[in-house]
């Protein structure tokens, strides 16, 4: 055996491990999510071919355009994710006072299973909670409410919950793009007269770019994909379907009814695809004009 | 070593780790031969109620059955259906269990792929002592084949606190029987700072609750047995009068604050057991039942009445029955017959007796004394069950997706994001779909 074959196939044998998880967890399932899509099954016994049936049922579920929009609004607020956590590493990054306790205290929340994020805000904000409490101790009473029983409320409260879990991650994502950056490029735009609104959408931004990206295409995939747990915990998708996210009412088609398993495929298979064209989208948009 | 050494290494590793462990009879298993796994959501609490009933008879049984051992596994009721599926799909479901608690109802119906038909085991003395093989047997008829044995009798009946309604200046000891009447003593409770009914409408469930509680007044048996088979539909006047009742509580104030985000167990109980609601429709075994409330009120403290009548029909005063747990065995079991003496265990003429006694709950063997029920709300209860002022649930039969879509709904008329025309609507929408698969499945 020569020493390039050698080396090939240690190289090889060294990616087997990963490879095979992956061919395993990931490809498999998702090659049988694909094929199941077209049929009809429970999920135990044979599945029955029903070409293009499930499609045509997605097209006309209001259940799943409710849902996709309210996964659309999440998306939507991805900017206010990354704004807070990118003014937030900012400060610590400038040695605001107490900097370096923030910068822990701040990445607490992301060490929290979503599940303990989404069960202690349930108990914060429900009618007799801390939160209501605290507004009609101030004399703001009037503003108390159901915040995840009110169809109004349950989404908008949800999007604060999960920056509140997801914002430390950001920071420090950040913060690491922060440091690869030369701080001579800093200081120039300061002694160049840069600040506040400039400095931060001249300087810092075009210089994390790329982290910038990153993040971004992150959150987007995990709008769509990653909520399960903060919807499952605090609202079940209600009141009514006020909170339904795709992911949610997949769930409910595969584990909770009869012989929904090749639908719930269906709308895995269509989450997938709509996941992979927005972030291919994304990158594209984000990458224009780089060369 | 050298890096090629290291990754055959590593492969080598995984490939073991990999490769299927040995069936659960190969282990070590004496002094029992056999092991049976029993699957429910009542042992996760081994220390009180059902869980410490269930742990108690593990005990005996394997006193009894000395081949044979149980191993009881608690799952979370939350998802208990969730992963009984998923143990089904399994590629090696006989390394789950042998034996499942089940719902009575649709639960067991639409699980029958995965269960063992109990034809062979189920004697006729058998049948004939235990009650609620309706909803546990083929096309809900008590004849057809059996898919489950049921333990428990369940229901669904109306407390109230004596001591609240006196303070607003009610008879304790006359519940109002009226709608009407219904209405104003929620209105009094207002007046002295409390609600009037306690309800946890998070999941939805409180408003099934109280359709199937509220049926009776406007719906025969044959109008329920049209309904499911689709003759009737869930727009028909009817139903839309129960829906109405329903949102009048709401609009009349009748809940407690917060009832939307409110989960139904255990907080809208406790509620209701701390004495911030004079009402709360509850069950009458297991929990949120005449003995909890009972220990923690006082039984004095504690009526019990039926859902108020808003129409007059010759079944108005009924409550419905059902809903209770059974037991299973699971399609897969190799040891079917070990696994049904287990059950017949459970269900004998002595465990009854202490399912009462012990748990406080109605058990579906009917051969226990009834001069053991001492309770007055027990009494009463017993009087109702034994009086012909029981009825099967409405939506027990309905489809899951359809008792689902009926509960968001409910949801969405109680929050203002509909009417009640359009959630009988969009139920009505789900149940034609549900029936179209179904017939073209068939």
């Amino acid at each position: 055996m020569s020493r390039r074959t050698r080396a090939a196939l240690t190289g090889y044998l060294f990616l087997a491990p990963a490879l095979l998880l992956l061919l395993v967890f990931r490809v498999v399932p998702a090659a049988s999510a694909f094929y199941h899509a077209f049929t009809r099954w429970d999920g135990v016994g044979d599945p029955t071919p029903v070409g293009l049936g499930n499609l045509r049922e997605l097209l006309h579920d209001h259940i799943f355009w409710a849902a996709l929009q309210h996964n659309l609004i999440l998306v939507a607020a991805v900017p206010l994710w990354m704004a807070v956590s990118l003014i937030l590493a900012l400060l610590i990054y400038q040695d605001v006072p107490g900097s370096r306790f923030f910068r822990a205290a701040l990445f607490l929340p992301s060490v929290l299973s979503p599940v303990i994020v989404g069960t202690l805000f349930t108990a914060l904000l429900r009618f007799g909670g801390p939160l209501n409490r605290v507004l009609k101790a101030i004399g703001l009473g009037l503003l108390a409410r159901e915040w995840l029983g009110d169809a109004h409320t349950a989404l908008p409260t949800l999007v604060m919950v999960i920056l509140w879990g997801i914002f430390g991650m950001g920071v420090i994502v950040f913060l690491a793009g922060l440091a690869a950056v030369p701080a001579e490029i800093f200081e120039a735009a300061r002694l160049d007269g840069a600040g506040g609104w400039k400095y931060l959408v001249y300087i810092v931004i075009p210089s994390l770019r790329h982290v910038v990206e990153f993040w971004a295409v992150n959150l987007v995939v995990w709008s769509f994909t990653s909520l399960f747990a903060f919807v499952y915990v605090m609202t079940e998708g209600g009141p009514g379907y006020a909170t339904m996210l795709v992911e949610y009412q997949l769930y409910l088609q595969a584990f909770t009814f009869e012989d929904r398993m090749g639908y719930a495929c269906a709308l895995g298979t269509a989450l997938f695809l709509l996941v992979f064209g927005v972030v291919l989208l994304q990158i594209r948009l984000m990458t224009r004009g780089e060369d | 070593m050298n890096r090629l050494a290291l990754a055959l290494l590593l492969v080598a590793v995984l490939v073991v780790a990999g490769c299927p462990k040995p069936p659960k009879e190969a282990g070590p298993a004496s002094p029992g031969a056999i092991t049976l796994t029993v699957w429910d959501w009542h042992a996760a609490d081994p220390s009180k109620g059902v869980g410490l009933w269930l742990t108690d008879i593990d005990r005996e049984f394997e006193q009894t059955y000395p081949n044979v051992k149980i191993n009881h596994v608690a799952q979370s009721h939350t998802e208990y259906y969730e992963i009984f599926k998923a143990a089904a799909a399994a590629p090696s479901p006989e390394r789950g269990p042998d034996v499942v608690m089940l719902h009575q109802g649709s639960r067991i119906l639409d699980n029958t792929p995965s269960l063992t038909p109990l034809t062979d085991y189920v004697t006729p003395d058998f049948r004939q002592k235990v009650v609620g093989w309706e909803v546990t047997c083929e096309g809900y008829d008590p004849n057809g084949t059996p898919w489950a044995v049921p333990i428990a009798v369940q229901g669904l009946v109306w407390y109230y606190n004596k001591t609240l309604l006196k303070q607003a200046g009610l008879d304790p000891n006359q519940p109002p029987t009226t709608w009407k009447d219904f209405l104003a003593a929620c209105d009094a409770m207002k007046k002295i700072g409390k609600a009037g009914i306690a309800v946890g409408e998070k999941e939805g469930f409180w408003s099934d609750w109280f359709i199937n509680s509220a049926y009776f007044q406007t719906m025969t048996p044959q109008d329920k047995a049209d309904l499911v088979a689709g003759k009737m539909k869930w727009t028909d006047p009817k139903v839309v009068a129960i829906f109405d009742r329903l949102k009048e509580l709401s609009d009349r104030g009748c809940f407690q604050k917060g009832a939307m985000s409110t989960p139904l167990f255990p907080d809208a109980g406790e509620a209701f057991m701390r004495g911030e609601a004079a009402f709360f429709l509850g069950l009458i075994s297991d929990v949120a039942h005449w003995k909890q409330f009972g220990d923690m009120m006082g039984a004095e403290n504690l009526g019990v009445m039926t859902c108020p009548v808003f129409r007059e029909s010759p079944d108005a005063s009924k409550f419905p029955r059902g809903g209770a747990f059974a037991y299973a065995i699971t399609q897969w079991s190799p040891h079917p017959k070990e696994a049904f003496d287990y059950i017949a265990f459970i269900a004998n003429d002595e465990h009854a007796e202490t399912f009462f006694t012990n748990v406080g709950s109605f058990p579906a063997n009917q051969t226990y004394d009834r001069a053991l029920i001492t309770d007055p709300n027990a009494k009463t209860i017993d009087a109702w069950l034994t009086g012909n002022r029981t009825g099967p649930q409405m939506t027990d039969m309905a489809a899951t997706e359809v008792g689902e879509t009926l509960r968001r709904e409910c949801q969405r008329l109680l929050t203002g994001q509909t009417d009640v025309p359009g959630a009988l609507a969009a139920v009505q929408k789900t149940a034609d779909e549900v029936a179209a698969r179904k017939g073209a499945g068939s």
